[in-house]
């Protein structure tokens, strides 16, 4: 099947051109005007062939690398004071980073859906870690095969229900021990249907691997690699040569935060906190370490020039903040993610910080606008492309926040609308809502609500979030 | 388990033997559960960070390990077996009673009932078990010692309870307690859904 291209062939534009100026008129003809005619004609004659034997331009190749829990800020170009992440920043450096990414549900499976089908998760079906996957959903890599493109999915898939029948897949390498979330360590894999055991014994490693060979296979090919790690998921456990990468270094911790800070709001939970964040960062720098291998196999390759790499994760992560740990909340610890685009051939001017908000919804689009495929109307982010590509595009101004209760976590059930500056978050039962000026009160400490200052923006926020659930786009 | 051979209820009224033991260990758990919420709230950092990483502990060591404290004094004072293992749970209680309020604010009263059955509540019901096991024998061992009593130390219901406790806990904490929480998981979805 051949990939479907929006941009038009260029020969026909260059034929054009050179028959525009033949010198075809009633002037005598003269040496200089005959020399000039046979000039041309073999021109006219000799180019159209000459064009049609160039080679075409190959679509871009697309990689799409989801990492799990990392939260935005925790890499080292965005500043933060101990983690080092040169590959990340490497793609930083050569793409767009975008500062204002966000989940629209904060929880690894409702938000990996919404990567891959580009919808909400009250229309995909995954609102929570119980609610199954529906297998009539459409994920872009099933519009990317259709499209012309070898496609594969490498990593965690971890979303409720049976395995997935996933269309139009010519890899599919996943897991379903402990629930889908996999195992750091030898972690047994499902190859193609087939369970193989693990061939190396950290599992990020092992996905770098089979990541390497699709995309070594597939050189020739236009190929779409989703490759989803499980690192840097609680257990938080990093492999030895990378355990004590941060030891004896003191780590900020918020000021919220202390030694006993757990899921279930103040009552026990195995600490001590600061290691499990020292685990946790150690995860995040291997990963990079694996993510950084990738990179150099495409360079190595000659591809990287028409290679998309997108780098994301699920969502966020809470160490401390709010006296939190996880994530689910609507807070900004938990709803921002890193989202990096490199893709050489496109983005003029590498290295930029892009402050337009995006969303996971906006990934699935965006890459299908990228790759000259049709995007279908049933999907609820917008493609970013003109973001990527200037930083004078305009980004969206509102966008719907939701978390749907996930037994046994406790967490209400909540909406809330996020705008550039505020945000305004309704639950479902007894709380009172909550409302918050991020511009003068980005740690969200201060709950304007029921406030004079408060009930000023309530009604034009209350009305946006109203128009949010209705499915309408601000 | 064997009826405490300190049992002289003559000695020692049920308000000292049974109430006073609960009320004190009752206090103590609020204190400590109390504590630890206020400190979130004091602003001098120092000051927060010693509350909240010694209250913490102390109130997590004192739920885990209370049986070991409330257990002997029980037994010394002359509290009837049920009175011992009761008065010893009530800590326990507490705790699980307070998660199940908790729950209630987002889930129906029977799934917050159910929750009990997760990881860390189940844990904790095994350890307050096994240590009330431990205890008793510890207890007689001393009594025996100490009283030259003819008492036979290790009899088969705090050894079979003691048994039941770590066999329990090894099961619920089986790699990393992850099975268990997907086991958990797996019979939630069985009954709820």
């Amino acid at each position: 099947m051949q990939v479907q291209r929006k941009r038009s062939s260029s020969n026909q534009g260059v034929s054009r051109m050179s028959l525009k100026n033949e010198p075809f008129n009633d002037n005598p003809i003269t040496r200089r005007t005959a020399l000039k005619a046979g000039a041309a004609a073999l021109v006219a004659m000799g180019l159209p062939s000459f064009v049609s034997a160039a080679p075409e331009k190959k679509p871009p190749n697309i990689l799409f690398i989801l990492s799990d829990d990392h939260r935005w800020d925790a890499m080292s170009c965005m500043g933060h004071p101990v983690i080092k992440t040169p590959h990340m920043d490497r793609l930083a450096r050569e793409g767009v980073l975008f500062s204002n990414a966000f989940v629209t549900t904060s929880l690894c499976s409702p938000s990996r859906a919404s990567f891959l089908t580009g919808q909400y998760a009250h229309n995909h079906g995954v609102k929570n870690n119980l609610t199954p996957w529906d297998n009539n959903n459409v994920t872009f890599l099933e519009l990317m095969k259709k499209a012309g493109y070898s496609t594969g999915f490498i990593g965690k898939w971890h979303m409720p229900g049976q395995f997935p029948d996933l269309r139009g897949l010519d890899k599919f390498v996943s897991f379903t021990a402990d629930g889908g979330q996999g195992r750091y360590f030898n972690c047994p894999l499902i190859v193609d249907g087939k369970e193989t055991p693990s061939k190396k014994e950290y599992i990020t490693e092992e996905l770098t691997d089979y990541a390497n060979e699709f995309i070594t296979d597939h050189k020739d090919d236009p190929f779409c690699l989703y490759l989803s790690h499980k690192a840097a998921h609680a257990l938080f456990a990093p492999s030895a040569k990378f355990k004590h990468v941060y030891d004896g270094l003191d780590l900020p911790m918020p000021p919220e935060s202390d030694s006993w800070v757990g899921l279930t709001n103040g009552n026990l939970f195995p600490s001590p906190f600061k290691q499990l964040y020292r685990n946790y960062l150690a995860c995040l720098t291997e990963l990079d370490h694996h993510i950084g291998s990738v990179l150099e196999n495409l360079d190595e390759l000659g591809i990287a020039d028409n290679t998309i790499v997108v780098y994301a994760g699920d969502n966020g992560h809470f160490w401390g903040e709010h006296h939190l740990n996880d994530k689910r909340w609507h807070y900004e610890e938990s709803i921002r993610i890193p989202f990096i685009v490199r893709y050489p051939g496109m983005i003029s001017n590498p290295g930029r910080r892009a402050e337009q908000m995006v969303l996971n919804i906006d990934l699935a689009p965006t890459l299908l606008e990228m790759a000259g495929v049709a995007v279908p109307d049933n999907m609820d982010g917008k493609s970013i492309f003109p973001e990527i590509k200037s930083s004078h595009a305009r980004g969206r101004d509102a966008w719907l926040y939701e978390y749907f209760k996930d037994y046994a976590y406790n967490v209400p059930e909540h909406k809330a609308v996020r705008t550039n500056r505020f945000k305004y978050v309704e639950f479902v039962g007894r709380r009172k809502p909550e409302l918050y000026d991020l511009a003068e009160d980005p740690k969200e400490m201060k709950n304007l609500y029921g406030t004079p200052s408060g009930m000023s923006v309530l009604p034009g926020l209350k009305k946006k979030l109203e128009h949010l659930k209705q499915g309408e786009t601000i | 388990m064997n009826p405490n051979p300190a049992e002289d209820n003559s000695r020692c009224s049920l308000l000292s033997r049974f109430v006073i033991p609960c009320g004190v260990g009752v206090f103590v758990f609020f204190t400590l559960f109390l504590t630890y919420y206020s400190s979130w709230y004091v602003e001098n950092r120092m000051l927060h960070f010693i509350l909240t990483d010694i209250v913490g502990a102390l109130y997590g060591f004192y739920l885990l390990f209370h049986a070991l404290i409330l257990y002997p004094i029980f037994y010394f004072r002359g509290a009837a077996l049920h009175e011992r293992i009761s008065g010893t749970f009530l800590i326990t209680s507490c705790w699980l009673i307070k998660e199940v309020i908790r729950m209630t604010e987002f889930f129906s009263i029977a799934e917050s009932i159910f929750y009990l059955l997760m990881s860390v509540q189940a844990g904790i019901i095994l350890l307050s078990i096994g240590l009330m096991a431990g205890s008793e024998l510890v207890c007689r061992k001393i009594e025996k010692k100490k009283k030259s009593l003819d008492l036979r130390v290790v009899t088969p219901m705090p050894v079979f309870f003691a048994l039941f406790a770590i066999s329990g806990t090894a099961f619920v904490l089986r790699s990393g307690g992850l099975s268990y929480f997907f086991n958990f998981y797996d019979l939630y979805k069985m009954v709820f859904f």
